[in-house]
């Protein structure tokens, strides 16, 4: 099964070659094109848990290290993608050296691909199944799915990525993938608008991924990950930093980190992602949710060797994380459209992920991603399960009671909301946690303790904005016998009550899985405290470094016993603040929401102002349309267009002008000086010709007597001379 | 077949003057009522022109170096011979001059309504006369047909053009024959220096010493530089192009032959040419007005080949022949600031456009620009970058300007504010120009990232800070293209857009081959990169010695002489 | 007074006359016939310059030449008797000279003629075609 890991991107991309391309000339119907498109999906999960199944069991245990499938009996094997000749070192021990610069196209398997791959089939093909049902009766519904499986090709292409050129490739080619998706709807100037967005801000986060890149081979003379990690952890090609140290090591991190910002939607580049949801829901919850949006992650702790040697940049990457996710959470507790808050609840979970990372604790990063995967596409799915009953009706203040007309979407969508508050047993519990606690106790960063209370401000406003949204959409009275259709392509009039009904088996079953994943995932990282093994950071062991440890003697038993005792009493009280907190939170949200609304009002009418500046989300959109993109690039962009017709072709404009002007001074000159000359030869030849011609009198008797004249004379003279 | 054996059936001569033969044809065989013949014989024979040019595939890349060589006396009292030859590099320009050439052939088919003979005529001249500059091993031949296709351009722009025409052709020839007559001093120059110098025995030796490395174990190649400098030697004049890169290559106990502030001159020379032609920033005005005027198949030609003859002979003249001058600080200075100029320059002004073609064309001069950078950070890894996006730019830019062609061809306006929500109703185009843009803007996956990733990993290399300001293109690229794409494909259908019909078969056809380069080149681009791996890296060895000899020996086939006896090759 | 002159006169004029006379009567040299043929040749010239009608002016020149015949008879006889040539070279060039003029004269009267037919006139003051 290892052999053919190279199947597991190939499936997806075939299927989207295939339908991209003949979906319409074959009028293929609905049903071909779901078959197509989901079993490609599913053979590519088949295939991946296979392929994990045999790498955990034979090939680590014997070969104990990532498989690359560029391998002797791997295919394809040795495929030189890029030959670029010869490169050089130009940092480091090594610098100076030659070396060929030849990129290879092989896929790697190793413990953190293996999560990865798991996570991106699984929640995609459920995801691929739901949008049979939800995209039906649309008319490009096989562009949808070929762009859908370009998607999870490109997603597996970044995870399965053995060097950074090829996940750069994936990188970019999830980015065009989001593009075509969010704007599926492009006859919608918005989506057109978002789309385009999106990309963009990609863009710039990809400009530091790529100078990154750039640096991390001018350094080690390889993009390849194993290489690179190998090489990264001695000193003498990256030289540790401390703490407010800046060195090579934080520029690479730095740029790494940029990209990651952009993919991953932190502050600053995550303004795409809310707009992101003008795409259909399947889309958001396959790529802004559980997949692309998560890249950024995987990217980090991939080259967690170059952060952990840069503690200054991981103090930023925790920072900022921290920081997106109270900012998003923000605005989370004051928007009316559903997907937008899951959209904003998106990206502070992210920066629940890069807090992680910043930490060290790389391993709770991923298992978080892991989660959220779950739950977050569990809840997209379910809110599309809910526009779509309500015909594309994404405002919550008109929805409202569907828990009594949508059973499994309501249920489902509980186990969702209890796993993303972190309710203990439920997945998200364990992960969230295991991510507050090595936040507070870690030694890598200063700060661990102040980044943790924010930490836990956060996940106290997550709990708030997300019981909000279930109680606006599922509790409380129905809302939408009011209102008409307020979606963004359909007017409808008022539907009575009894028009929404649960959704189709189609939809309803892809829920139901993803609710059983989002209540027992959280199980392989039973964390230590609790008695568990916490399996999930031990599989991921291989492939974070950790510094401290490998100087250190493996200290066994004793030392750490005691320590560990003593964590653990801190863990138990974090561990039970967190839930105090959520609970607590929950309770209030839903008692304000539901029964004391004066009591809500009144508090917002208290914090008028704050309310505002969220709902407006901060106006950050509009300071970077109005200051980057309005005053900087298309003022400069104006400026530039103005100099260059003014002052540029001014000049090559105004040197024709000035050789016309020399031109007509020639020409002033050539016909006044110059032809003067000329013709005062011409004048002075008709002067003598004006004189000699007297002589022509055509009378022939003159011409004898000239003749005898001059005869004579001539004689005369002869004979005078000649005395 | 091997190339000497194609040499011998002389395939470049037939490459270059096939076209010619059909203009002859066209112009005495038909008459000019008879447009729909004139048509089917044009793409015919521009066809029939494109297939010898396969035969070029042959090229040995092991061996590298100058191949499919004829030698033919023409001038003898000036020492000019009609001697052609193509390495790597020209293989791949030449190919992508055919191919464009049909493409350009096959775009006019409905475009041009009147004086079809004279356009096609016209056509077919232009394409010899960008053949002949890029196979030409003789500085006085590759003047020649340098001047040659200025003329079928300016009438090309300016009798099928669009309002502005006429003021865009004679910019576009003045413009251009300035630079010209400006390399043709520097060109003279260097003839009249050549015996002088090689007439001294150290210095022909170190001469000769340069020609081995530079052909390796080519010998024909070595022959024909030994046949110059014998000529040199007597005191007679030659204008081989590789005698006097060799000549530039060469080094006597450590100094190079031609002395700096000469070599300073001669680049100014070949600079001012080349520049204009690239164009480079501030000589890049005629481009937009000269690709907005000209018809469809006057952009494709002009942005798909007629740019790369300025980058081309950058890499052929001043690089190799003028190696001190290249990487005199201020000059790479200089070079540098003017392609970053370009690049992000370009882009801005792009980004202003309300004309379709004006922004494509700007967009040009921002790959371009790219280009250059890459050329001038003198090592293997951008140079190979900067040859193969002179391929993609070919590719990408004019599949660009036929898709404006399409629309322009269906509603007569170049506005951009004139289209809108044109998916719907033009599916299959909006497909091909999503396809391309994202090969102009980079996408992984597309040729377009391959050359730019290779130039810019290659400039970081040089210089961190020009990468930064250079890898700020992509961000901006994808700023005006997806805007561009935006503005015309999404949205709203606009009332009169509303009947514009999806592409012909007859559009199909020529952007398929496009499309399919693009990917190919994007998902395989081994095989086009191998063309021109070796050349590339002669170049870099004779502008930067021992950055890449090590390539070069493993390589194999590979160089074996040393460029100068007293010159040691450490890498430095 | 005037008796004298009248007697001188008259002696002046009776000698001229003897003298003339006698001259008559002496052998003649080859200066009278120089002098002949210088006073032909005179008429000729003048007639050539002065005269109005183009046939008198042929006849003019006819007799130019023929002046120039005499002078070369004249010294031919001249340079024999004196023994210092034995041929008649002289007559030689006479016949030349009559034979070009004759043929000179056939082509000029041809000329004549066609002048004649367009002009209608044979004054030469009125052929003046040639004025500036």
């Amino acid at each position: 099964m290892l052999k053919m890991i190279w199947l597991i991107p190939a499936l997806p991309f075939l299927s989207a070659l295939f339908l991209g391309i003949f979906g319409r000339t074959m009028k293929l119907s609905e049903r071909t094109i779901s078959w197509i498109a989901c079993g490609s999906v599913f053979l590519s999960l088949v295939l991946s848990v296979g392929a994990v199944y045999e790498f955990a069991t034979s090939y680590w245990p014997t070969h104990g290290r990532p498989y690359l499938s560029s391998e002797a009996g791997g295919f394809p094997h040795s495929f030189t993608w890029v030959p670029g000749g010869e490169a050089r070192v130009i940092f480091g021990p090594e610098a100076g050296k030659t070396v060929p610069l030849r990129i290879e196209w092989s896929y790697q398997l190793d413990q953190l691909s293996a999560v990865m791959i798991l996570v991106v089939t699984f929640v995609g093909f459920w995801i691929h199944v739901f949008s049979i049902g939800y995209m039906r009766g649309d008319g490009g519904f096989y562009r949808f799915f070929a762009q859908m499986n370009l998607f999870m090709f490109m997603m597996l292409v970044l995870v399965m990525a053995s060097n950074f050129l090829m996940m750069f490739v994936g990188w970019e080619g999830v980015g065009l993938c989001s593009y075509l998706l969010i704007g599926y709807y492009f006859h919608w100037n918005y989506a057109a608008y978002a789309s385009k967005k999106a990309f963009i801000v990609n863009r710039v986060g990809d400009f530091g991924f790529l100078l990154a890149m750039f640096a991390i081979f001018s350094l080690f003379g390889t993009l390849h990950f194993t290489e690179v990690m190998e090489l990264a952890r001695s000193d003498a090609y990256l030289p540790s930093e401390s703490f407010g140290a800046w060195g090579l090591a934080s520029w690479i991190a730095l740029g790494l980190f940029i990209g990651a910002t952009g993919k991953s939607a932190q502050i600053p580049l995550y303004v795409w992602l809310p707009d992101a949801m003008a795409g259909p829901t399947p889309v958001s919850a396959l790529i802004h949710a559980a997949t692309m949006v998560t890249a950024g992650v995987y990217m980090v702790t991939r080259a967690n060797v170059i952060f952990q040697k840069s503690p200054t940049m991981m103090f930023v990457i925790a920072l900022v994380g921290v920081a997106t996710a109270i900012w998003a959470a923000s605005m989370g507790f004051t928007q009316t459209d559903i997907k937008k808050v899951l959209a904003y609840s998106t990206i502070s979970q992210l920066g629940y992920m890069f807090l992680a990372c910043g930490v060290g604790a790389f391993a709770a990063g991923i298992f978080h991603l892991y989660t959220h995967a779950f739950f977050k596409a569990l809840m997209f799915l379910g809110a599309g399960s809910v526009i779509i009953a309500l015909h594309h009706e994404m405002d919550m203040r008109r929805m409202g009671g569907l828990a009594r007309f949508m059973p499994v979407t309501y249920r489902t969508f509980l186990v969702g909301w209890l796993a993303i508050c972190g309710i203990p047993l439920f997945s998200g519990f364990f992960s969230k946690d295991e991510i507050l606690w090595r936040t507070f106790s870690t030694d890598v960063i200063p700060g661990g303790r102040w980044l943790w209370m924010l930490g836990f401000l956060g996940a106290g406003m997550t709990a708030f904005y997300m019981t909000r949204l279930v109680a606006l959409t599922f509790w409380g009275d129905p809302r939408f016998v009011v209102a008409g259709g307020s979606g963004t392509t359909h007017g409808h009039e008022a539907h009575a009550i009894h028009g929404v009904r649960e959704s189709p088996r189609v939809m309803t079953i892809p829920l139901i899985v993803l609710a059983i994943g989002a209540a027992i995932s959280g199980f392989v990282g039973w964390p230590k405290s609790l008695g568990g093994t916490n399996r999930f950071e031990r599989w991921l062991e291989p492939v974070i470094w950790h510094p401290a440890q490998e100087d250190a003697v493996p200290a066994k038993l004793s030392g750490m016993e005691a320590s560990v005792a003593e964590h653990h009493v801190a863990e138990y009280l974090l561990m039970l603040a967190s839930v105090a907190l959520a609970v607590g939170v929950m309770y209030t949200c839903a008692t304000l929401y539901l029964r004391r609304r004066d009591r809500l009002e009144a508090i917002v009418r208290a914090i008028r102002p704050l309310y505002v500046a969220s709902a407006n989300k901060y106006w950050v959109d509009e300071f970077y349309e109005g200051v980057f993109v309005r005053r900087l690039v298309l003022g400069l962009s104006w400026f530039s267009w103005r100099a260059d017709a003014r002052g540029v072709d001014g000049g090559v404009n105004g040197s024709a002008v000035m050789t016309v002007f020399w031109s007509k001074v020639s020409g002033w000159f050539d016909l006044y000086v110059v032809d003067f000359l000329v013709n005062a030869i011409g004048a002075m030849t008709k002067l003598f010709s004006t004189l000699f011609r007297i002589a022509q009198t055509g009378f022939a008797q003159n011409y004898a007597l000239v003749i005898t004249t001059g005869l004579f004379l001539l004689t005369a003279l002869y004979l005078i001379l000649s005395w | 077949m091997s190339p000497e054996r194609l040499a011998e059936y002389h395939l470049l001569s037939i490459i270059t003057w096939l076209p010619v033969l059909g203009a002859l044809i066209l112009i005495f065989f038909f008459h000019r009522e008879r447009k729909h013949a004139i048509r089917v014989f044009a793409n015919v024979w521009a066809i029939l022109s494109f297939l010898p040019s396969l035969g070029l595939l042959a090229y040995d890349r092991r061996l590298g170096g100058i191949q499919f060589i004829e030698d033919i006396e023409w001038i003898p009292q000036i020492g000019a011979r009609y001697q052609l030859g193509v390495d790597g590099i020209s293989v791949v320009l030449v190919l992508l001059t055919t191919l464009i050439g049909v493409i350009a052939v096959a775009c006019s088919w409905g475009f041009i309504q009147e004086r079809v003979k004279e356009y096609y005529v016209v056509l077919l001249l232009l394409q010899t006369g960008i053949i002949g500059v890029f196979v030409s091993m003789d500085m006085f031949l590759f003047y020649v047909f340098w001047e040659v296709m200025l003329v079928p351009m300016y009438f090309l722009i300016g009798v099928w053009g669009s309002e502005n025409r006429l003021y865009a052709a004679i910019k576009f020839f003045i413009y251009t024959l300035f630079g010209s007559v400006v390399m043709l001093l520097a060109i003279l120059k260097l003839y009249f220096i050549f015996p002088d110098y090689v007439k001294q025995p150290e210095v022909q030796r170190a001469v000769l010493q340069a020609a081995r490395f530079i052909s390796g174990e080519n010998e024909p190649m070595y022959r024909m530089i030994e046949s110059a400098v014998q000529l040199g030697a007597q005191g007679r004049g030659t204008f081989n192009i590789m005698a006097m890169q060799a000549l530039g290559t060469a080094r006597v106990g450590g100094a190079p032959v031609i002395p700096l502030t000469l070599q300073l001159w001669l680049f100014a020379g070949f600079f001012l040419s080349f520049a204009i032609k690239v164009p480079m920033f501030p000589f890049h005005t005629w481009l937009p007005d000269a690709h907005t005027e000209a018809p469809t198949a006057g952009s494709v030609i002009l942005a798909g080949i007629l740019l790369k003859l300025g980058t081309y002979g950058f890499v052929r003249f001043n690089l190799p022949i003028l190696p001190d001058a290249s990487r005199d600080s201020r000059v790479v200075a200089i070079m540098a600031f003017l392609a970053i100029m370009g690049i992000v320059y370009g882009a801005l002004v792009a980004m202003a456009q309300r004309d379709w073609k004006r922004l494509v064309a700007y967009s040009s001069i921002s790959h371009m620009g790219m280009i250059m950078l890459g050329i001038f950070a003198f090592n293997p890894s951008s140079l190979n970058g900067a040859v193969l996006q002179m391929i993609n730019h070919g590719i990408s830019t004019s599949a660009l300007f036929l898709i404006v062609g399409v629309v322009y061809e269906r509603h007569h306006t170049r506005l951009i504010n004139d289209y809108r929500g044109l998916s719907h109703v033009m599916p299959g185009f909006a497909a091909v120009f999503m396809i391309m843009t994202m090969s102009s803007i980079g996408l992984p996956m597309l040729n377009g990232f391959i050359g730019e990733f290779l130039i810019l990993r290659g400039v970081f290399e040089e210089n961190r800070l020009w990468a930064a300001f250079a890898a700020t293109g992509i961000v901006l690229g994808a700023g005006y293209m997806l805007w561009l794409y935006q503005r015309t494909m999404y949205g709203e259908v606009k009332e009169d857009n509303r009947h514009l019909p999806d592409l012909y078969p007859r559009e199909w056809a020529y952007f398929l081959p496009l499309v399919i380069l693009a990917f190919w080149i994007g998902i395989y681009p081994k095989p086009f990169l191998s063309y021109f791996e070796k050349p590339v890296a002669v170049v870099v060895e004779q502008v930067r010695p021992g950055y890449a000899k090590g390539f070069l020996e493993r390589a194999g086939g590979g160089s074996l002489g040393r460029v100068s006896a007293s010159h040691e090759l450490t890498s430095r | 007074m005037s008796g004298d002159m009248l007697g001188w006169a008259l002696q002046e004029t009776t000698s001229l006359v003897s003298r003339f006379l006698e001259g008559l009567a002496a052998p003649k040299g080859v200066v009278d016939f120089l002098v002949l043929s210088f006073m032909l040749f005179a008429i000729g010239v003048l007639g050539v310059l002065s005269r109005r009608n183009i046939l008198i002016i042929f006849m003019s020149i006819e007799l130019i030449l023929n002046a120039a015949n005499l002078n070369f008879v004249a010294f031919t006889r001249y340079w024999q008797a004196m023994g210092r040539i034995s041929e008649n070279m002289g007559h030689v060039f006479v016949i030349f000279i009559i034979v070009v003029a004759a043929a000179e004269a056939v082509i000029g009267l041809g000329i004549l003629i066609a002048l004649y037919r367009n002009r209608r006139t044979v004054a030469i003051d009125e052929i003046n075609l040639l004025k500036w």
